[in-house]
């Protein structure tokens, strides 16, 4: 049975950026429907390190240098006005999420000083705040549960976009705790399904929901998405055991003024400053040696912390972290040595954040009218490389932004009608796949992509490897349409949930390694081994994606001088 | 049920296979839950949730789990591994465990439990952060810290009695949210009023705290938050007497066998009904006159030095369970002394009395250090005098905090398992042929020490352990005594005194002195301490 349900605006996905969406567009006065294929205040928000950049705390820092240190360590392909806004209203944001209960890190006297913020890789001054993120996501979620005209539908997957004409009416989402369907019929729509990590799993420091069909469903639709060969990869991850690869341990900071990394054949590759650098430049460096075979037993390379128990600013660090317990599992997995920074620990890269996204003006408004991007799902702002403790920043306010600017754009607005033939058709796709035959379990395809996507599509790229992952990602997309099977439990059914995030996963992979092989240089978080310069004359611009008459098209957006 | 605390990851540990036992279910078309059995391999080192997703990916991938970080941040892991809610993700794999879903909120399939109830709740508790500005001066007190690591697990929601009887408690883990609200110095205590009737559906059972992934330890910050209103309320005649176990038990031990035969009187139960609102139906405690005291001239074996804490209910209702103990603890050549300096001051802490409490905590650690001072571990059978040392007296009173004094208080069964690991244990049991049961207390558990007198109870021969129960009996200290919380104690004790029934047995050992009580009284089977049969069992 479906059910139908109308709104003024629709939020699909409900991490930060979501949520904000939502609160701000049900408080000025517009009825919302919050949609999720999880709980309220889960996604990458949740179980993210809950740093946020502000401006201004300490003297000499402003919204501008904030800016000109977001651009610089987006390796100037970031889209200055979204820059702007997102530097200008940081501040304003946190108060926001402080409004809704959250409290973030002060210093001893219990103020909000620099002396409470940390100065992280690539930032002028210190001015990102803590706190624990889990407290953010409560917030958030009791502050959703509390907003009258917010209607909420969790559990709920969304797989498409209705699209008539050139503007999108709604989105149809799966109940999956009873496999029906649910049309939701919208002024607005907006995408905060945030990003992707997952395609590269296990290493990736993200949730297990991160798998970018925001992403895939806007390009379904016709959307343009920008930027998507910018797959960030945090340098500091844990590297085993099995279970615990990919997960998160630091940012460049945690390495301090004399953390040194060092080689399988132990040899120091950096030993200095490491703190001082972005996370593309830490990751670049890790990521030629282990490219070149000089990777440890675990393939990655040891981080020597020992140099920093005689650094007071590094000892307090620790301190902070340990209150927290942030650092247990290198206790369990390498060891109290090891976790009192005596012994080394085995680090690589992991996939972290995506830049790319759906295109937006400042407004959060998409290329394709009625359409929103906010947070991870948007892109552009991060440019080639994002600076620790901006992407909470960016969720916040690019929510607020584009709920306020809802809330007055939907009362000059017209309900659209969506045809039923378009609604019978989406639900008949979505139908078919429940007992579905094949001799394909969607995991086991689901496992090969991801060994594809590290193998071809990683860190480091070359045009063979990326011809080759486009070639294959063809071969499991007809493996998606034809070989799959899928049980008919109605009740959560996760074999139907792999399939479908699956063929999302592919069609996100196929604009990463698109955009990937046409750009010829590298450039932040894109290493391309055959052109390992970057190449300002001819790339400082923007890689545009997006589907057109049923084809994946690729253009260029170049980047005003003026702005940089 | 095993002796010590379940694994947590450590070390490097080789293995190529386990198998594991998941609880399959799915509501649609099964009548119930049943275990299914996996065999697992190649996962070195593995946790719980390493084992679901092999099992997903290369058996079975219509299993329903969930996960999301892979390691203690978001929460969705939590299930039951070995009847114990934890994190999959944090919990080592090992060979034989049995994996079920938590308890007390709708099961979606399998181990999944459907948490999109969580947001009603927070409507009807008024969950509101209603600070109208952010105070440019705002240092958070140290309780605030500790209730904002709540990862939002469940655990404690699964394992709370109150919250599975009290529609109309929230349980743990919406306390937890409360308070947070509550210490938040932003909010401005304006949760007191709310925190005050939902709190008294606690019955502080500490059983939230005893698999918290993060040791937020809400039953912990609950007695707290009593205390604070008990600063508010007055208090009734009956509650201050019964707060005062030692005082009263002074008053009647030394009439104790007339005042045993008058309350076995229904007219008197029903004026005591009436008058203290005492519920005639609850049990009521036998008294004893007479102090309890060490035998003279034993041989002393080994270097250990006990002194024994003396409960109230040992002093005054049950002096064979210290008798017993003494003499055991002697028989192996320990020196043993009871030490008997007053009340832990446990029925305070219940109360909210937390300034007697604080008087009780003073007086006892002073006296303890002296012991230990003196060379002498402190040993107490009573579970809940153990854990108000352990954990109250240094959270609460900042009392016995350091790490020295506390390795030094043990309760009985662990220590005497302690012995018999070192070899000082004479276990040349008498055979006694008997079938009995086990009761695991509530406070028995949060000490977090498994349920060493399973293991001790083992090593008689001729014993049979039939069924091990660990249900809270409802007794709650003194709640179930309370006409006005009687039925709420029955609702929670019910599923134990019908296990226990079901079981036919004619004995159930337990550690604890309010179980007892409310075993013989509601499951109408005789219950004693397990000390007792280690004591017959002695040559
Ligand atoms: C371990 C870790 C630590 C981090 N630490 C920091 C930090 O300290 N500072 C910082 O600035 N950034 C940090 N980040 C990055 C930051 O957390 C994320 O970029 C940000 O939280 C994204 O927010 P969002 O609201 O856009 O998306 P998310 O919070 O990821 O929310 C997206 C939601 O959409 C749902 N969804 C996805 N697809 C669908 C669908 N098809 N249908 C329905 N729902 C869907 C998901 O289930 C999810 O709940 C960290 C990230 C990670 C992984
Ligand atoms: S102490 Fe017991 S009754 Fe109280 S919240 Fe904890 S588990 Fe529930
Ligand atoms: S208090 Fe502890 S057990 Fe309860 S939900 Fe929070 S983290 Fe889990
Ligand atoms: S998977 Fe997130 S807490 Fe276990």
């Amino acid at each position: 049975m479906t059910k139908e349900f109308d709104f003024d605006v629709i939020v699909l996905g409900a991490g930060g950026a979501g949520c904000a969406a939502a609160i701000t567009a049900a408080r000025n006065g517009t009825s919302v429907a919050l949609v999720s294929k999880e709980g309220i205040g889960m996604g990458n928000t949740r179980m993210s390190g809950g740093e946020m950049s502000s401006s201004g705390v300490v003297d000499g820092d402003s919204a501008e240098v904030l800016k000109q240190d977001m651009m610089r360590g987006g390796e100037y392909l970031s889209n200055g006005h979204l820059v702007d806004i997102i530097a200008r209203n940081a501040s304003s944001a946190i108060r926001f999420v402080q409004g809704l209960g959250h409290y973030f890190r002060r210093d001893e006297e219990g103020r909000f000083s620099g002396k409470a913020a940390s100065r992280l890789g690539g930032h002028s001054f210190p001015r990102s705040f803590g706190g624990l993120a889990v407290s953010i996501a409560h917030a958030l979620r009791n502050a959703v549960a509390n907003t009258k005209s917010i209607s909420v539908f969790e559990d709920t997957l969304v797989t498409t976009l209705f699209r008539e004409g050139d503007e999108i009416r709604g989105a149809l989402g799966v109940d999956l705790k009873t496999s029906e369907c649910v049309v939701l019929k919208a002024k607005a729509t907006v995408l905060a399904t945030g990003g992707c990590g997952w395609l590269y799993y296990p290493q990736t420091t993200n949730n297990r929901t991160a798998t970018g069909e925001g992403y895939a469903i806007a390009f379904e639709a016709g959307v343009q998405l920008v930027d998507m060969e910018m797959v960030q990869f945090f340098p500091f991850a844990m590297n085993h055991p099995p279970h615990l690869v990919g997960t998160l341990l630091d940012e460049p900071i945690l390495a301090g003024p004399k953390g040194k990394l060092i080689n399988g054949l132990g040899e120091v590759i950096a030993d200095h400053d490491i703190n001082k650098m972005t996370r593309a430049q830490v990751t670049a460096l890790m990521a030629k040696e282990i490219s070149a075979g000089r990777a440890t037993e675990w393939g990655g390379l040891k981080l020597d912390l020992s140099g920093n128990l005689d650094v007071p600013e590094m000892l307090e660090f620790k301190r902070v972290k340990d209150e927290v317990n942030f650092f247990e599992k290198v206790r369990i997995a390498y060891g109290e040595k090891a976790f009192n920074w005596k012994e080394p620990w085995d680090v690589s890269p992991s996939s972290h954040y995506m830049m790319g996204g759906v295109k937006i003006d400042p407004h959060g408004h998409s290329s394709m009218k009625n359409l929103y991007a906010v947070g991870e799902a948007a892109g552009g702002a991060m440019g080639a490389n994002r600076l620790g403790s901006t992407s909470i920043a960016d969720i916040f306010v690019t929510g607020i932004v584009a709920g306020k600017e809802m809330s007055t754009w939907i009362k000059e607005r017209e309900k659209g009608k969506i045809s039923n033939s378009l609604i019978s058709r989406e639900i008949e796709k979505i139908e078919k796949l429940f007992g579905q035959k094949g001799p394909q379990r969607p995991i086991k395809l689901k496992r090969e992509f991801q060994k594809l996507m590290r193998e071809n599509v990683g860190i480091v790229r070359d045009g063979e490897r990326l011809s080759s992952a486009l070639s294959q990602i063809d071969r499991m997309e007809e493996e998606v349409e034809n070989a799959l099977s899928v049980s008919s439990i109605r009740r959560y059914n996760t074999e139907f949930l792999d399939a479908v995030e699956l063929k999302n996963m592919l069609t996100c992979a196929r604009m990463i390694a698109t955009c990937a092989l046409e750009r010829k240089e590298s450039r932040g978080a894109h290493l391309r081994l055959d052109y390992p310069d970057k190449d300002d004359a001819h790339w400082l611009k923007n890689i545009i994606i997006q589907k057109k008459k049923s084809k994946m098209e690729t253009s260029f957006f170049e980047k005003d001088i003026s702005e940089i | 049920m095993t002796h010590g605390t379940w694994g947590k990851m450590k070390g490097t540990r080789q293995m190529d296979e386990y198998t594991i036992r998941i609880s399959r279910f799915n509501p649609e078309v099964d009548d119930g839950p049943t275990l299914k059995e996996y065999t697992v391999s190649h996962v070195d080192q593995g946790s719980v949730i390493a084992a679901l997703i092999y099992v997903y990916e290369e058996i079975d991938s219509t299993l329903l789990f969930s996960y999301g970080c892979r390691y203690k941040l978001c929460g969705k892991c939590a299930i039951k591994i070995n009847g114990q809610p934890g994190l999959a993700c944090e919990t080592t794999l090992e060979d034989r465990m049995t994996l079920e879903p938590l308890d007390n909120l709708p099961v979606i399939r399998d181990l999944a439990v459907d948490r999109s109830g969580l947001l009603e709740p927070l409507r009807k508790y008024g969950l509101v952060y209603s600070a109208d500005h952010e105070p440019e001066v705002a240092l958070q007190p140290p309780e605030f810290s500790q209730l904002m690591r709540c990862n939002e697990c469940l655990s404690c929601l699964s394992n709370c009695p109150a919250y599975k009887e009290e529609i109309d408690y929230g349980g743990p883990f919406f306390g937890v949210k409360l308070a947070e609200l509550y210490y938040d110095v932003r909010d401005g205590k304006k949760q007191l009023k709310h925190l005050e009737s939902f709190l008294d559906q606690c019955i502080q059972c500490r059983q939230c705290d005893v698999n918290c992934p993060w040791d937020v330890n809400f039953s912990e910050i609950s007695s707290k938050i009593k205390g604070e209103v008990f600063k508010h309320k007055g208090v009734s005649v009956r509650d201050w007497l019964m707060s005062r176990p030692h005082l009263v038990g002074h008053l009647v031990s030394s009439v104790s066998s007339f005042f045993n035969s008058l309350v076995k009187k229904k007219s008197v139960r029903k004026i005591i009904d009436v008058l203290l609102r005492i519920d005639e139906r609850a049990p009521f405690p036998e008294y004893h006159p007479g102090k309890v005291l060490p035998r003279e001239g034993i041989e002393r074996t080994t270097k250990r030095k006990v002194a024994y804490f003396v409960g109230c209910f040992d002093r005054f209702n049950d002096p064979d369970t210290a008798k017993n103990s003494l003499f055991v603890l002697e028989a192996n050549g320990v020196e043993a002394t009871a030490f008997d300096p007053g009340c832990c001051g446990a029925p305070f802490i219940g109360l909210g009395d937390l300034e007697s409490a604080r008087n009780r905590a003073i007086a006892v650690s002073r006296e303890l250090r002296k012991l230990i001072h003196q060379g002498y571990d402190i040993v107490a059978s009573c579970t809940t005098c153990g854990a108000v040392m352990k954990y109250e007296y240094p959270f609460l009173f900042d009392q016995l905090k350091e790490e020295e004094v506390q390795s030094r208080i043990y309760n009985l069964g662990d220590y005497l398992w302690q012995m018999h690991k070192a070899g000082e244990l004479n276990t040349d049991y008498k055979k006694i042929k008997r079938r009995v049961g086990y009761q695991s207390p509530c406070h028995l558990k949060a000490q977090k020490i498994g349920a060493p007198f399973v293991d001790l109870l083992q090593l008689i021969p001729g014993l049979e352990l039939a069924a091990t129960f660990d249900k809270c009996c409802g007794m709650a200290g003194t709640m179930g005594f309370k006409k006005e919380r009687y039925e709420l104690s029955q609702r929670i004790g019910n599923p134990l005194s019908d296990e226990i029934r079901g079981k036919k047995l004619d004995l159930i050992l337990s550690d604890c002195a309010s179980c007892q009580m409310k075993i013989k009284n509601d499951a109408k089977v005789d219950s004693v301490h397990p000390i007792t049969m280690v004591r017959q069992a002695m040559r």
